[in-house]
């Protein structure tokens, strides 16, 4: 099953085979030798339509934040394409990029540090109007209230400083900074990790309703299976800078396909005493880096199935029946339905 | 029945400042007992109190925080009442802490072998190539790869997973009865975070060391936990054991706090409490949680509940309690 918003064509964002590396190798005393990259982003394709969220898991180091900076354009790619309604925005400069970032905003994990303690709420907010727009003062605030008013907080907590505010409400001022402009899609990394359980609920629910109300795609990136499961529509899995899996989040909870994924999700905590699974089966060994990845499948030295071939070849993406996308030699090409 | 290792009573830790003016109750009144081989929780949000309990445990305070009130007793002695030089034997030796940031829990210029080796050494009298023997068994009990040639290293060569089990294998070092774990895993990824869990419990049955788990995730005590103690606002709300307390919590701070997590493959939508945690300094009368609670009424926001057995082993401070315990529960 897939949702509504899924089956549109006019996707948000289309990247296709998109490839950072960085250049590596900690010794600054080995000059001339022979260069080592960080493969952090290693050939990756994925989509995000109108008012959907994909969820982005993974290992730290698997390469989910890259992925961010390289959508916001922080980040220059190595190679491959980044379509934002049909545009490349790979190669933008001055005011096409400008402009673009119009429509493309971060919330980032820590709200204490993520909002400049020296601005009043309401110029942090409208700093992105400032810049993009020629509104009139008036019309500055009315569209700052707006967004406040979005957000959940009262007009009046304009004129505060970010040091007067709790967490939850620090991360209500950074959402409707991101939504200050014509914003049509948010990266959230992390955007809920830092926050207190119940103050974590509130915003997961306001990230949900503003969906619905300005129908902006979200990327939501986060290593809580549980938050991601609950908030996204499909999950992206990702180890090492690859693509293992995807598919619609419900669907990909309830059936894991990929051994990865299946370790990652008997790795969850149980939310109650009586549903506590078996963790024995865990990869026991700890997350490569993505310096020297392991040969083959990069999975395949903490991988419980791994076979003989996974060690010498990737292997090939295949689509199953039902639309899950994975690479696994579990299900060789010709194994789609 | 298994020992009684450590018994608390009516705890309350005060933070003072402005000369007097300004009273924080970070602890206020807190009770429970670990046994042998037992694990308690202690949940709650930021602010709660669950650290300032933990460091009364060990009398590691900040200046300006006091022991106002109650005792704790190990294994049958107040610790209260030990002298600064008697409590040094203490630590390490019966209560031994795992920090939550193993970053920044290790010193960076000292290797791993001789902060492994400091507690058995100081407090075990082991030396030489005992004491090294010793050093790789708990390195090996922790399962750090080749700890020879780990334990020649420092933390900077280690990935957290791996100082977080240096972290753990430190505590185990003095051979302590109780270890008190403050968050210990919250900045580590899933699997990793799950191979440490295992780990401690496999290490508990081991040992029969007792446990106290201080979290703000629920998600830890379901997996790893006994009994749980619920704080807000420096008290306890509920206590009693993991199993009845999930199943039909009684307060509903547990309740709002077990439905606003969500749930792994479940798309319900979640259980909002609105509001903040209250000001520790400015604690509303009556009822801490009245404020925020959907069921409160005039008569909780004037007067304070107490922490009531309402069945065997399991304690509410709730007005309402009864007749929030009696309510339809959807499966």
């Amino acid at each position: 099953m897939t949702s509504p918003t899924f089956e549109k064509t006019n996707k948000t964002l289309v990247v296709t085979d998109l490839v950072k590396h960085f250049p590596g190798g900690r010794s600054a005393l080995n000059f001339g030798a022979t260069k080592q990259w960080v493969r952090a982003v290693d050939g990756v394709s994925f989509d995000i339509a109108p008012g959907e969220t994909l969820g982005l898991v993974g290992e730290s180091g698997c390469g989910k934040s890259t992925i961010a900076k390289l959508i916001l354009r922080l980040e220059e790619p190595t190679a491959g394409s980044i379509l934002f309604e049909g545009q490349e925005i790979t190669d933008l400069k001055g005011a096409q990029l400008n402009n673009y970032r119009r429509s493309v905003q971060a919330v980032f994990q820590d709200p204490y540090s993520s909002l400049s303690p020296r601005m009043r709420v309401h110029d942090i907010i409208a700093e992105g109007l400032r810049i993009h727009t020629d509104y009139s003062k008036s019309d500055v605030t009315t569209r700052v209230n707006d967004v406040l008013a979005l957000a959940g907080l009262r007009p009046d907590v304009g004129r505060l400083y970010p040091h007067e505010f709790s967490g939850g409400q620090r991360q209500r001022i950074a959402i409707a900074k991101a939504l200050v402009l014509d914003t049509k899609m948010l990266v959230l990394d992390e955007a809920v990790s830092a926050l207190d359980v119940s103050i974590r609920a509130q915003i997961i629910t306001l990230l949900k309703d503003l969906q619905q109300e300005l129908g902006i795609a979200y990327l939501y990136i986060g290593h809580d299976l549980a938050t991601v499961g609950h908030l996204a529509d499909r999950v992206m899995v990702m180890y090492l800078g690859r693509v293992l899996e995807l598919d619609d989040s419900v669907d990909l909870v309830k059936n894991p396909r990929h051994p990865y994924t299946q370790a990652l999700f008997a790795a969850a905590l149980p939310s109650h005493p009586e549903d506590i699974r078996e963790t024995g089966e865990q990869p026991n060994a700890e997350v490569p880096t993505a310096l020297a990845p392991p040969t083959g499948c990069h999975f395949h030295p903490r991988c419980p199935d791994a076979m003989e071939t996974c060690s010498v070849d990737f292997p090939q993406e295949v689509t199953l029946s039902g639309g899950r996308r994975i690479s696994c030699h579990l299900y060789p090409s010709g194994s789609e339905v | 029945m298994a020992r009684e290792l450590l018994r608390v009573t009516d705890l309350a830790t005060h933070y003072t400042g402005f000369g007097g003016s300004r009273v924080v109750k970070a602890v206020d009144g807190v009770s429970f007992s670990l046994e042998e081989g037992q694990t308690i929780g202690v949940v709650g949000e930021s602010g709660c109190g669950k650290t300032t309990l933990c460091l009364s445990l060990v009398r590691l305070l900040a200046p300006g925080a006091e022991i106002v009130d109650g005792s704790i007793e190990l294994g049958g002695r107040d610790i209260m009442k030990l002298s600064d030089k008697q409590m040094v034997e203490v630590r390490g030796k019966e209560i031994a802490m795992i920090l939550q940031d193993p970053m920044t829990s290790l010193n960076p210029v000292i290797n791993i072998e001789t902060q492994v080796g400091e507690p058995a050494r100081k407090h075990r009298g082991l030396s030489g190539g005992r004491l090294r023997e010793r050093v790789r068994d708990l390195l090996d009990s922790v399962r750090i790869p080749s700890p020879e040639v780990r334990m020649e290293e420092f933390p900077h060569q280690m990935s957290g997973g791996m100082r977080q089990r240096i972290a753990g294998a430190i505590a185990l070092s003095g051979e302590p009865r109780i270890i008190i774990a403050d968050e210990p895993t919250t900045s580590l990824d899933v699997t990793i975070q799950a191979q440490y869990l295992d780990l401690l419990r496999k290490l508990q049955k081991e040992t029969g060391v007792g446990l106290i788990f201080v979290t703000h995730d629920l998600g830890i005590v379901a997996k790893m936990c006994d009994d749980v103690i619920v704080m807000y606002a420096g008290k306890t709300v509920e206590k009693g054991s993991v199993r009845d307390i999930f199943s039909k919590p009684h307060h509903p701070y547990t309740d709002a706090l077990i439905r606003s997590v969500p749930k792994l493959g479940s798309k319900d939508p979640l259980y909002r409490i609105d509001g903040q945690p209250p000001d520790l300094s400015s604690l509303p009368v009556g009822c801490s949680f009245a404020p925020r609670c959907p069921i409160a009424d005039e008569y909780c926001s004037g007067h304070e509940p107490p922490l009531l057995e309402v069945s065997p082993r399991r304690f509410t401070a709730c007005w309402k309690a009864e007749e929030y315990a009696l309510r339809e529960v959807q499966p």
